[in-house]
């Protein structure tokens, strides 16, 4: 600039704005306003429509923020300083070129600002990330199918006023058998396989000895439930493993009946199996139980029918293999002889005991077909409950 | 046991349909697994003769027959070979349906009318035999005259339904099918058929002049022996063999098939000696000679020991009592005369000798549940009966019973008050004497009842046995469903529970996957999990009796089940192996019983992210694993844990650590060897964390809480230059005990010993905040407190301030 005009002289920008689009997309209304300047500042219009179509047409905000301080800036902005130059123009012509050259600021700084939006919104686009993408996953554990069984059944019997009792796995002979009325040389005990630790110690069979040791250290009246890992002698195979899980439970005291037993029993299988599930009791055998039953629920895969229909034919039902029922659990009202072997008399308590297997309710469940995938532990099976 | 529905027919009078009777057997706890139908009926089926064969005009392996079955002659095409004027054979008739399902229809076959067809014993499913049409005249399982135009049905035995009975271990009468029958007859009320009255009350009698003696009498109190001569051996009559086949039994000959017969009646063991075959002939039952052997009837040689009670001649043992007859003395294709066995075995005895020998058989598993003692008579009566008719050549000769059983029926008492309080619906002393009585039972009323317990009930023997027979009788579905009483127990889960609870939780939040692993694992397996954690191999606890190599001891911890788990995972291709347990492990003990001890297991390996795309994802090392276990301790609430340097056998030398609070070892942690995955086929850095749970203290919030400080917090760094071998560890308690109070955290946040470090040493930069809970400390305080810091570690670490 050669010298300080009363008025910054059309061209004080570069000629090469004028190449940029014009303004109105950014802010409506430009001809109106070039046509107002016209009226008052005929030059100024022309610097305006300029500096318009520089800001308009800035690339980028780099670019954007250089023109707009050659035009508004506070130091050097041509605008800026026209307008320090207003003063000292004469009277009249100071109030009309003061009045353009306020209105060229606010519309110019209307149009900046509408292009740095439009800038930052373009690069927003541009750079940001692709919300596609997978982010940094921490794994995820998840707890064993049997924990969950066993945790949801003891917090049934927990509300059913039961507490946890946990015992040894590695047992006498003596409590796995012999305290629970198991007679030396009986048949019965050929039902349980017996891996032997040494002459007189075993592992245990069934969760049952917890019975004694609970009753020998307690007195009446309990509600317990023994949750645990039971072994047998068996060869492994599909639908046999030698370690499995049982929870049994007993309560013990002044009159408990097997109406109690069925009551507790019916509860179990309704939370269990759902409300809809009908049981049965039927009798059975065990030495520890005198009477002894068995307890039924209608079969889940054909809700009892004991038929499934399979493309339009009826086919017989392999889970329950055609019978409707499924057998669930051994319960019975406590031998006498197991009472009087802790130190009960069986004229003082009664109780009931009953026992489960955790992996029959988790195959009956989830369609699980093979029990060795319960200690297998393959994620991909694990991962799916 | 199978129960055909025919047989129990010949017993009790009842027109139950089989569903129905196989429910009533099952509420009886009988369990029936399954119906079997066995033969088949044969609608439009009739018995037909060929009266002309001629050739098919446009076929020549077909003839067109005409035939009359009784109701006008037809035209049947059949290709046959063995088709031929005269012949009498089964005509399937329009509309008629075979056993395969095949209806059969008026049809051209080649250009032929056929108005039916003539069928094959297969065709029928009464035999596998296709090899042309089944001629009726030289067929033997047809009874009955061949009337043309007969319902082929009349021809055979009507389909029978075979009930599939599961007996309670308890229960020997049930192996006999009067045992069910009598079951059947109290659920349904029948009546017992005349015939079964009758063989129910006849007794064996016979002369007393054969040469028996009973010389153990506990092992052997009764024992009829009868000689039986001008015996014929042939083979069974169809009624008898097909009775044996649908109880799943082969027939041999009627002799050896009669006394199975009587076996699956009466669950009476019967056993036949050839009497020309025993040295006196006399019987002696005594316990076995010390060196005495037999080769049983299964061809082995038997070392006998005098534990054992045995049959013997006036020489030798000649049967296993109970358990297996000899082979020497076995009823032969030429044997001329018999001596019948009909005892009562002491069941002790008979399953001591069954186990003692390895060996079992029908017999043996009757007499060691417990035979009826009183049945015997009536069975042998019984075989004799039907000897009669399917060997009528034979003659009863010398015999003689022994019997030193007094005959008297167990009594019991029955409370009508005990059987409500046990069942818990008073059903009255009357109700309770009907349900005994439809049993069998004879009672006495009053209160007490008075109970005599039938000689086939061995189960029978306290009063709540007969608690059990009132309210199986009554019915298991008629007890009430009580509601849920009040205890006056309360559910308690005890701190251990919690415990347990709290760390499964916490190691799930760290994205360990739950495992159940085997407790019993190899020898090899066991011994290297022992080692890991100093215990000696020596202390394992082993089984007796294995079922596998792969399963022989029991683990000391989780860690070998673990480690199969992760193998396998690996095997199956996953990017990354996150496990724990929590588990018993075992080790030998003071007394008989091993030490039992609750472990948490956690192993990783793999892929630090289950996913990330940039150079986060790298394989977890071991300060990711070890960052994981310290915030699981931190969430166990284990009070200022100390990581110390350990090292065994298993560990990577430098990469494994043990870890203790103030009072106890807890546990250990580190990097694996690649020698002991090796073992387990892991080719990859495994890192495991072991943990006794027990030795937790107990998890408690503290029962006065510390005020979290309000006012402005002051942090500083220092860095030391410290001896190289000066741990992490001893700096920061240096550091700790120097600063007091006010020091309220400090992390390390460097550690540096490349160039610039004086020579032998290294550099610790610990990231420091203090605070004071009262006010704001100011600058001279905070220094005051750092150049104690500093001095402290110059001192007792040998250490100096690291200048900037
Ligand atoms: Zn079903």
């Amino acid at each position: 600039m050669k010298k300080r005009d009363s008025h910054p002289r059309s061209g004080v920008f570069p000629e090469a704005w004028d190449r940029g689009p014009d303004p109105e997309t950014l802010v409506p209304g430009q001809a109106a306003k070039l046509a107002e300047l016209r009226e008052i500042a005929p030059p100024r219009a022309a610097d305006y429509e300029r500096a318009s179509r520089g800001l308009a047409g800035a690339a980028d905000p780099a670019e954007l923020l250089e023109r707009h301080s050659m035009i508004l800036g506070r130091e050097r902005g041509q605008v800026t300083l026209a307008l320090g130059e207003v003063g000292k123009l004469p009277i009249e012509e100071r109030k009309r070129t003061g009045r353009a050259l306020n209105l060229i600021k606010r519309w110019l700084a209307e149009i900046s600002e509408a292009r740095r939006s439009q800038l930052e919104a373009a690069a927003d686009s541009r750079s940001g990330p692709d919300v596609t993408l997978p982010g940094r996953r921490p794994w995820v554990g998840r707890p064993h199918v049997l924990a969950q069984i066993q945790s949801e059944l003891l917090d049934l019997f927990h509300g059913l006023g039961y507490s946890v009792y946990e015992s040894r796995e590695s047992e006498l002979d003596e409590y796995n058998f012999g305290k629970l009325n198991f007679a030396p040389d009986h048949p019965a005990r050929d039902a349980h396989d017996t891996y032997f630790l040494s002459p007189g110690v075993v592992m245990r069979t069934h969760t049952s000895p917890g019975w004694v040791r609970a009753m020998e250290e307690r007195r009446p009246p309990l509600r317990l439930v023994f949750p645990g890992r039971v072994y047998r002698a068996e060869q492994v195979d599909a639908s046999h493993m030698d370690q499995f899980h049982q929870i049994d439970g007993l309560n013990v005291g002044p009159d408990v009946s097997m109406a109690d037993l069925k009551g507790t029993l019916n509860t179990f299988a309704r939370s269990i199996y759902g409300e809809r599930v009908r049981t049965r009791l039927i009798p059975i055998y065990f030495p520890f139980v005198e009477p002894g039953c068995q307890m039924d629920v209608s079969c889940v895969i054909c809700d009892g029918r004991g038929a499934v229909t399979e493309n339009g034919s009826e086919r017989r039902c392999s889970v329950c293999r055609g019978s409707g029922w499924l057998e669930v659990l051994g319960a019975g009202m406590v031998h006498p002889n197991v009472l009087r072997a802790v130190g009960y008399d069986p004229e003082q308590v009664t109780g009931f005991a009953f026992g489960m297997g955790l992996e029959r309710i988790a195959m009956l469940r989830h369609g699980v077909p093979e029990i060795r995938l319960f200690l297998e532990n393959d994620v991909r099976f694990l991962g799916q409950f | 046991m199978k129960l055909p529905i025919s047989w129990l027919n010949d017993w009790i009078e009842t027109d139950a349909a089989p569903g129905r009777i196989a429910e009533a057997l099952t509420q009886l706890g009988f369990y029936v697994g399954g119906i079997e139908t066995r033969g088949h009926a044969f609608p439009g089926v009739v018995v037909a003769r060929v009266i002309e064969v001629a050739k098919h005009p446009n076929a020549d392996q077909l003839s067109l027959c005409r035939v009359d079955g009784g109701s006008g002659e037809l035209s049947v095409v059949c290709g046959a070979p063995n088709v031929r004027a005269g012949m009498m054979v089964p005509l399937a008739t329009v509309g008629a349906k075979l056993p395969g399902g095949l209806v059969i229809r008026r049809s051209k076959i080649r250009g032929e009318e056929s108005q039916g067809m003539l069928c094959s014993a297969s065709e029928l499913e009464i035999s596998d035999d296709a090899e042309g049409i089944l001629d009726l005249e030289r067929w033997a399982g047809s009874s009955g005259p061949l009337t043309i135009g007969r319902p082929f049905d009349e021809l055979l035995e009507p389909p029978d339904a075979v009930l599939e009975v599961e007996v309670p271990f308890n229960r020997p009468d049930g192996l006999g099918v009067v045992g069910l029958a009598r079951e059947v007859r109290a659920a349904l009320g029948a009546r017992w058929t005349g015939a079964a009255t009758a063989r129910l009350a006849a007794r064996w009698s016979g002369r007393a002049d054969f040469d028996l003696d009973l010389e153990d009498r506990e092992g052997c109190p009764r024992y009829i022996a009868q000689a039986i001569e001008g015996v014929r051996i042939e083979p069974s009559p169809p009624w008898l063999s097909g009775r044996l086949e649908s109880m799943g039994q082969r027939s041999v000959n009627a002799i050896v098939d009669l006394t199975n017969l009587i076996l699956l009646e009466f669950g009476q063991p019967l056993h036949t000696f050839d009497l020309a075959r025993l040295a006196g002939p006399a019987i002696r039952v005594r316990r076995a000679r010390a060196g005495e052997s037999l080769v049983t009837l299964d061809g082995r040689s038997r070392a006998l020991n005098p534990e054992m009670l045995v049959i013997a001649d006036r020489e030798r043992a000649v049967a296993v009592a109970g358990v297996m007859g000899g082979a020497d003395s076995e009823v032969t294709r030429a044997t001329t005369s018999l001596l019948l066995e009909c005892a009562w075995f002491d069941p002790r005895t008979v399953r001591r000798t069954s186990r003692a020998l390895g060996l079992a058989s029908e017999a043996s598993k009757r007499y060691e549940r417990g035979v009826d003692p009183e049945i015997g008579p009536a069975a042998a009566a019984r075989f004799l009966g039907l000897l009669r008719e399917v060997c009528p050549s034979a003659r009863l000769a010398a015999a003689r019973e022994r019997n030193h059983l007094d005959g008297r029926r167990r009594t019991l008492q029955l409370r009508p008050s005990r059987c409500a309080r046990l069942i818990g619906m008073d059903l009255g002393g009357a109700e309770a004497r009907r349900q005994l009585e439809s049993f069998e039972f004879q009672v006495e009323s009053g209160d007490p009842l008075r109970v005599s317990v039938p000689s086939w009930r061995p189960d029978v023997s306290i009063e709540d046995d007969l608690v059990e027979e009132v309210a199986r009788g009554h019915g298991y579905d008629r007890i009430p469903e009580s509601a849920l009483a009040s205890p006056g127990t309360r559910p308690v889960r005890s701190e251990r529970e919690r415990r347990i609870a709290r760390a499964r939780a916490a190691m799930l939040a760290r994205g360990l996957n739950e495992a159940w692993t085997p407790t019993l694992v190899s020898e090899r397996e066991a011994a290297d999990a022992a080692r890991l954690v100093g215990i000696d191999p020596a202390h394992l606890t082993r089984l007796m009796n294995p079922t596998s190599r792969e399963s022989e001891v029991l683990r000391p911890s989780p860690v070998p089940g673990l480690l199969r788990a992760c193998a396998h995972n690996l095997r199956q291709g996953a990017s990354a192996v996150r496990l724990f347990e929590v588990g018993t492990g075992f080790r030998a003990g003071e007394g008989a019983l091993p030490d039992e001890s609750t472990w948490l297991v956690a192993l990783v390996c793999g892929a630090r992210y289950a996913h990330a795309h940039d150079e986060a994802q790298q394989p977890l090392d071991f300060a990711d694993a070890r960052g994981s276990w310290e915030s699981w301790l931190e969430e166990m609430r284990v009070d200022s844990p100390e990581w110390r340097a350990y090292s065994a056998d298993g560990w990577k030398p430098g990469a494994s650590a043990e870890v203790a609070t103030r009072t106890s070892r807890i546990g250990w942690a580190g990097t694996l060897h690649p020698s002991l995955l090796r073992g387990w086929d892991i080719e990859v850095p495994v890192h495991l964390f072991a943990v006794l749970l027990d030795a937790l203290a107990p998890l408690a919030a503290p029962t006065r809480v510390s005020l979290p400080g309000r006012f402005p917090p002051v942090r500083r760094d220092l860095a030391f230059f410290v001896p190289a071998a000066t741990t992490h560890h001893e700096v920061k308690q240096t550091l700790i005990r120097a600063a007091g109070d006010a020091l309220q955290s400090i992390e390390v946040f460097d550690v540096y010993s490349g160039p610039g470090t004086p020579e032998g040493m290294k550099s610790l930069a610990y990231a420091l905040q203090f605070q004071n809970a009262e006010r704001t400390l100011n600058e001279t305080e905070v220094q005051g407190i750092q150049n104690r810091m500093v001095m402290a570690v110059t001192k007792k670490c040998g250490g100096r301030l690291r200048e900037k």
